[in-house]
């Protein structure tokens, strides 16, 4: 095997074997296919399908002494040719030396030190952060400043794609299709604090990585020759965090990353793809967000306080009760402005007249008039939520059960992606659920039936938990089908829409979650006879639950709804059910599930999975 | 068999309506008049582009950016993309971090002051933090005050006062 196809230069020039080859007996007659999508990135006509083309086009460009500067292949693939320049030892008097002033101010405008994989918390608000998000910070060198608290200034690179639509359906195809470029950035760091700890409010995780100065200098490198390209960016497989392990990949070609992760790609995957290769992460660290330092700052308040800073957000001119020690009045203003920051975030970026930036810098005067540096804000690092600690994004779930006392069945789930209200705690957000695709496929025995119980498209649940300072709605969406159990469809199949708003409230920690919300549903399947015997149900109703957690292992959930179906046979329907989870180890949990159907019931154990 | 398809061709479009729709109402709500100017480094200008609304539901916040090579790996480091010491970079760190920023100033130490101070090449962080403090009224005359004009002032004070040594300013 030469060069061409050392896994060095395949990763440098990020080619795959082609989807043939990966049948063994057709291998010899296929290729390679590389995931570079423009142009400029090869210097042979048929670069992206060979390497070996490539590499003779790139070696002789090398000594050409055009085009001059910048434009000159030396000084476009820095990484290819120090690492050719490696292997080969070339005699630098036979090349061109071309002045490479770009790339030499870009290395010093890196400085680059170290690389950390930042990873970005999950995110409901938004769609496509829902999974989180991964980037690169490069901390520079810089031996004459102080050693804390200088991240800001670092360079941040991120993977991300240019979106160039508007609307939320051809967004969505497209970004499944690989309609959208995705290119590489880099930006101060400061604009990712700013966007996601404190715009978002997520809590940010930072992983060092082990590299030499000689890998590191390859990475940095690396991601210049990938600056001047685009990949064809896929939602779910070719995203963000897929990019950013294969540019790591090219920098230390001595370790597999992607060929452990699973497709879909998600983010929190990769984190675990970089702990599989040991000594690879050296270190973790915690970047809390907006939301969390405000929780901490009110933490240890007295009621008095709370109410102060609840009222200085009203009315920012308040007085303060005369007991207040300064002390106290610092920590009330600094608590107050973090709530406006938190309550108008849109606003105040957008609109500097308006009445919240007016409400702040009101607050902020005050603050200032006091003098005194305030303290810092040093929260306890959640551990138990680094997201890499978390069980298998995959589920699959084998089980018995019976419904209604005679009906004996066996149960296979299957979930695509990625964690609900009573999996295993660690690692995930507290109080929300996203899966995607899951599904459940029950056989009976007695009468040799296979069928689908419930297969869903995508499922989330999103509680906030309603304080002081937090009115937040809870929401949940549910599409896809489910078997239905009533006097007009007894065990009919049918398409579901339900979409519900509501509130919820956690108590000791988020140990105990109640919710409640109102739920309306579609549904439409052909054996309904609902609106005007159409094949449709339409309708709306209370839902109400309560989640326990009694270890991070330990959670049960019990919920309960009733829908009304105006002018439809029934009127109504109603269901409960409960489940309890204990998960004995990280990715293997035993389940218990009961549920009413017309005045009896569907009772289910299972072993689940993770992976 | 064909009754089954309508039904969940059916699902399938409620679906889609009801997402497409719920997204252009958010996207409606936030199209008042942005008052950045086109050029500065301001966040919202990044964040949200110039038309907040519009790309808030879709860019910005989703992975995803509209064609902006401000950032660009190859197409040099100045502008809001300078991060390395002196005026032009202090004036745009300013601008970025604005909110932190006006935050830290009037509690007088903070995350964005260290870096300010590490910018402007200033000698010790905690004075900076006193100093910035103790001036908040000047640079932050009112709400209204555009962010560049805050970069400016932010960079006057630190220049106007000897006692903070800010060398590259």
């Amino acid at each position: 095997m030469g060069l061409a196809e050392s896994s060095q230069w395949l990763r440098l020039g990020h080619w795959k074997a082609s989807g043939w080859s990966r049948l063994w007996f057709i291998g010899a007659l296929s290729g390679w296919q590389s995931e570079a999508d423009g142009g400029d990135f090869f210097l042979a006509r048929n670069g992206k399908s060979s390497p070996s083309a490539e590499l003779n086009a790139t070696l002789r460009a090398f000594t050409r002494p055009t085009p001059a500067g910048d434009e000159h292949a030396i000084c476009r693939f820095p990484a290819r040719f120090r690492w050719l320049h490696r292997q080969l030892r070339f005699d630098r008097d036979r090349l061109a030396a071309p002045r490479c002033g770009k790339f030499e101010a870009y290395l010093k405008s890196v400085k680059p030190k170290s690389a950390i994989v930042v990873f970005s918390s999950y995110f409901l608000s938004k769609a496509a952060s829902a999974f989180g998000h991964t980037f690169l910070r490069i901390e520079k060198d810089e031996p004459h400043a102080g050693t804390e608290r200088r991240q800001l200034l670092d360079t941040g690179i991120d993977y991300s794609a240019t979106v160039t639509t508007s609307n939320a359906l051809i967004y969505g195809i497209m970004g499944m299709i690989g309609g959208f470029r995705g290119t590489f950035r880099k930006l101060p760091y400061y604009y990712k604090v700013r966007e996601y700890n404190d715009f978002d409010t997520r809590d940010i995780w930072e992983y060092r990585l082990d590299l030499s100065d000689e890998q590191l200098f390859m990475l940095v490198a690396h991601l210049w020759e990938l600056g001047s390209t685009y990949f064809d960016y896929f939602y779910f497989t070719e995203n963000c965090s897929y990019h950013i392990l294969g540019a790591i990949e090219a920098a230390r070609p001595d370790i597999e990353l992607l060929s452990g992760v699973k497709s879909p790609v998600i983010p929190a995957d990769t984190i675990k793809a970089l702990f599989s290769v040991p000594g690879l992460v050296v270190d973790v660290a915690y970047r809390p967000s907006l939301m969390t330092q405000f929780r901490h700052r009110v933490e240890g308040m007295s009621d008095v306080q709370l109410d102060t800073v609840e009222k200085l957000v009203e009315a920012p001119d308040s007085q303060f009760p005369d007991s207040m020690t300064t002390r106290q009045r610092i920590q009330v203003l600094d608590a107050a402005a973090d709530l406006v920051d938190i309550k108008y975030s849109k606003t105040l970026l957008v609109d500097l007249g308006s009445e919240p930036s007016r409400l702040k810098l009101r607050l902020l005067e005050r603050r200032a008039r006091i003098g005194q540096p305030s303290a810092d804000v040093s929260v306890a690092i959640p551990w138990h939520k680094q997201p890499h600690v978390g069980h298998g994004s995959r589920r699959i779930g084998i089980g018995a059960g019976t419904m209604r006392g005679a009906d004996e069945y066996l149960s296979l789930q299957l979930r695509v992606t990625l964690h609900d209200l009573a999996d295993p705690a660690p690692g995930y957000p507290e109080l929300s659920q996203i899966e995607f695709l899951p599904f459940e496929l029950r056989y009976f025995p007695d009468r040799q039936r296979l069928r689908f119980e419930r297969a869903s498209l995508v499922r989330i649940v999103h509680l906030n938990s309603q304080g002081r300072f937090n009115r937040r709605i809870s929401w949940k969406v549910d599409v896809g089908g489910t078997r239905i159990y009533d006097r007009g469809c007894d065990g009919c199949f049918v398409g579901v829409a339900l979409v519900g708003g509501g509130i919820a409230k956690s108590l000791s920690g988020d140990r105990v979650a109640l919710f409640t919300t109102l739920d309306t549903y579609f549904m439409a399947g052909p054996d309904l006879n609902g609106i005007e015997d159409a094949p449709i149900r339409l309708g709306i109703g209370p839902a109400a639950g309560v989640r326990v957690r009694f270890t991070e292992r330990l959670l049960t959930v019990v919920a309960g709804d009733w829908i009304w179906l105006p002018a439809q046979t029934p009127l109504a329907m109603w269901s409960a059910s409960g489940t309890l989870r204990w998960a004995i180890s990280r990715n293997f949990a035993l389940d218990v599930s009961a549920r009413t159907i017309r005045r009896t019931y569907d009772g289910r154990l299972a072993a689940m999975f993770y992976y | 068999m064909k009754r089954a398809l309508t039904a969940v061709l059916s699902v399938t479009c409620a679906v889609v309506l009801l997402t497409a729709t719920s997204n252009s109402a958010l996207a409606d709500a936030h199209t008042s008049g942005p008052a950045y100017g086109p050029a500065g480094c301001g966040l919202g200008a990044m964040l949200l582009g110039s038309n907040p609304g519009f790309v808030q539901v879709f860019a910005a916040t989703t992975n995803g950016t509209f064609g902006n090579q401000t950032f660009g790996i190859t197409s040099g480091t100045l502008g809001c993309a300078n991060t390395a010491g002196g005026a032009g970079s202090t004036a745009a760190f300013v601008e970025t971090n604005r909110e932190v920023l006006v935050k830290d100033i009037s509690r007088g130490s903070g995350e964005t002051i260290a870096a300010l101070s590490t910018l402007a090449g200033c000698s010790d962080p905690t004075l900076v933090g006193r100093t910035l403090q103790s001036n908040f009224s000047t640079i932050f005359p009112s709400a209204a005050v555009s962010d560049k004009q805050v970069g400016n002032n932010v960079v006057s004070v630190l220049r106007d006062d000897k006692a903070l040594a800010c060398r590259k300013l």
